[in-house]
């Protein structure tokens, strides 16, 4: 698991790439890489692009960052996701809890 | 003697603590008084003996930390008292240093086999003794931390094994309390760590049919544990107070949101099969596609998940999704966790959905599918580490199959006083639509100890009862809906949307018990408002009806002493008599 973060020009929007694995080892990595726009950034991107597998525990650490950014359907995008990842955000209907493109 | 030598030396001795103990054992006593004199200078507290039997009973009843050992002794050798020492310091470890006259290798290998740590040559140079005396206890200092380490963490571990192991029993009975062992039911539960983060539970309503639950928490081990016990609680009380699904699955998750951290939850499927009537009701949330065989194998249809899991969102967002299909005779359930379709074999290959599917599609040999899956998968797997738990699930739809009796979970009632009462209840259309009065009811009716075994007949006829009112009376439903498997999930829809429209009409249901010597009488009475029907024809056709709308009157009928529909036939009159 590999994990990087991008934080735009004005500040408002945190990307974080997330490649390899995404499972229980990335818990502190994850949490630290939105610790400080947590408050400041209005979007939130999770790009999985590079993502191949991600676990119960990392849709978990998802809805952590959507409890800390005040729960609000819009303010997380994740995007570019395998067929077989956007399968797995499906089965657990996260559709209504974030933007999945 | 300068202030560096003497901090030397009060290093070597122990720092703070008492001086370290040495014993010389040498029958010489010039030789003897020559190291006792050296040695006390640099602060150890020296202790003597003259030949090795003296010596060992001093190890014995001093301890040292260190030894001196003369070999040619009289008595007892240096050998042979070396041996006995290093047997008795056990787990401590004692260095001996062998004092020898003799440069010869015979006499060397001799003190190594009895055990020795080093030699010095007799005559003894001062400073190489000091320089050897430091040099092993700081073995001894850190052989003695490992030890006393190692020996914490065994007890430790050995402490926390015995809890873990006190905790699983508690845990195993707090969970396994329902009808697991039914006839028509096969499972396979493989948990990854002691506790299981995978939760199965089934239970009997008292009207007769199944509630079962498939869970899934995140994490495993102790959390998810933490979590099982409530939810098992929950599902097993409010089963036996005759709570349906959706109310059991809004409570589950209603609790489990208020309890559990943002990034914890429980993905879960509940089913309600009634074998009699023929339906299945499924809600699922993030469980892999629940499956069900047709009689002689094959799929017949699948559901998928259609619901955020357990515990992400509050009351207020959540939407519960239940699907109502209609089930045969000898179909059968087939429910699994992700650990299944996750798990790998030896060379990363995931067992797969796709192979599972195999499986199910198979048109033969229905009886030993749960079987053959699990060997099919056992093998697949064969000499890879599991990564997950593992549980399936095989339910038959048998309308035979006897659910063995288990103790209640519910507290039963100890008094028993005889009392004759009459209740009468109004529903409105609100009413209707925000609760289902029947467990209210039934938690009402067995405050009696004696009724209460007398439950499940008696729910069994209130909802009926109940039903037949609000579906055909009140939200005049035509039960030719119900022919046919479509119509079946058809007639649940537009069930719901007629309840959701309805706005005026009446429900009352009146119920009156009487004790007698023996036992009592229950009687129930349902009117509604509606149009009533022609209750002569329907009872003489009740005879032959085998549709799957009617049966519940027959079950009705076979189970009272006395039937009666009365004015336009939307008042009817049931009488139960227990003894």
């Amino acid at each position: 698991m590999a994990l990087k973060k991008q934080v735009s020009d004005d500040g408002n929007v945190l990307t974080i790439t997330i490649s390899g694995r995404f499972d229980i080892s990335a818990y502190k990595d994850f949490g630290q890489a939105y610790a400080d726009e947590v408050d400041s950034a209005s979007k939130f991107v999770i790009d999985m692009a590079e993502c191949e597998y991600l676990d119960s525990s990392a849709l978990g650490m998802l809805l952590m960052l959507r409890e800390r950014t005040g729960s609000e359907t819009e303010k997380i995008d994740i995007i570019n996701l395998s067929p077989a990842i956007k399968n797995i955000f499906t089965m657990a209907n996260f559709d209504k809890l974030f933007n999945i493109e | 003697m300068t202030q560096e030598n003497d901090s030397i030396a009060a290093e070597s001795a122990g720092v703070g603590d008492k001086p370290l103990k040495i014993l010389i054992v040498d029958d010489e006593l010039v030789s003897r008084k020559k190291l006792f004199f050296v040695l006390d200078k640099a602060g150890y507290k020296c202790l003597e003996a003259e030949n090795g039997q003296e010596g060992v009973d001093v190890y014995e009843r001093e301890q040292p930390d260190i030894v001196i050992m003369d070999i040619l002794m009289p008595v007892m050798d240096g050998y042979e008292a070396t041996r006995i020492i290093k047997k008795q310091s056990g787990e401590r470890f004692v260095p001996v240093i062998c004092l020898t006259g003799m440069e010869d290798d015979v006499s060397l290998a001799k003190c190594v086999q009895a055990g020795a740590d080093d030699f010095l040559p007799k005559p003894v140079n001062r400073i190489i003794l000091n320089a050897k005396i430091d040099a092993l206890l700081r073995i001894s200092r850190l052989y003695n931390t490992v030890s006393e380490q190692k020996k914490q963490l065994a007890d430790q571990f050995a402490h926390l094994e015995q809890e873990q192991e006190t905790a699983q029993k508690v845990f195993a009975t707090m969970i396994n309390r329902g009808c697991l062992d039914a006839p028509n039911l096969k499972y396979l539960i493989s948990p990854l760590a002691l506790f299981n983060g995978d939760l199965l539970f089934a239970a009997q309503k008292p009207s007769g049919g199944l509630h079962v639950m498939l869970g899934d928490f995140t994490g495993r081990g102790l959390t998810a544990a933490f979590g099982a016990i409530p939810v098992s609680d929950m599902f097993y009380t409010m089963t036996a107070k005759g709570y349906n699904l959706g109310e059991i699955v809004l409570e589950l998750n209603t609790r489990l949101h208020a309890m559990l951290p943002a990034n914890q939850f429980l993905a879960a499927c509940l089913l309600d099969l009634d074998s009699r009537v023929g339906s299945l009701t499924i809600w699922n949330g993030a469980i892999p596609d629940v499956v069900v065989t047709n009689r002689e194998g094959g799929i017949k249809y699948r559901l998928k998940s259609r619901n955020t899991p357990l515990g992400v969102v509050g009351k207020d967002l959540f939407e519960s999704i239940a699907e109502v299909k209609d089930i045969g005779q000898d179909e059968r359930i087939y429910l699994y966790s992700d650990g299944l379709i996750e798990a790998r074999s030896p060379v990363g290959e995931m067992f797969g959905q796709e192979r599972l599917d195999k499986y199910f599609s198979r048109k033969q040999a229905p009886d030993s599918l749960f079987e053959d899956i699990r060997d099919g998968f056992s093998t697949f797997c064969v000499g890879k580490k599991q990564e997950d738990d593992i549980t399936m699930v095989e339910i038959i739809c048998d309308k035979e199959a006897i659910l063995p009796r288990k103790p209640e979970t519910v507290l039963v009632p100890d008094k028993s006083c005889r009392m004759d009462w009459k209740v009468i209840m109004d529903l409105t259309p609100e009413t209707l639509r925000t609760i289902d009065p029947l467990p209210l009811i039934i938690h009402y009716l067995t405050e009696d100890e004696r009724l209460y075994q007398h439950r499940e007949n008696i729910y069994l006829i209130l909802a009926e009862l109940f039903a037949n009112a609000l579906e055909h009376g009140l939200l005049r439903l035509d039960s030719q809906l119900k022919k046919d498997a479509e119509g079946f999930a058809h007639y649940f829809a537009e069930r719901e949307k007629a309840l959701a429209e309805l706005e005026s009409g009446m429900m009352q249901i009146t119920l009156e018990h009487t004790f007698h010597d023996e036992g009592g009488v229950f009687a129930v009475s349902v009117e509604d408002s509606g149009p009533g029907f022609d209750h002569h024809k329907v009872s003489s056709q009740l005879a032959d009806n085998v549709a799957l709308s009617g049966r519940g009157i027959q079950l009705v009928k076979s189970l009272c002493q006395k039937v009666v529909h009365h004015g336009r036939g939307n008042r009817v009159e049931a009488v139960y008599e227990w003894s």
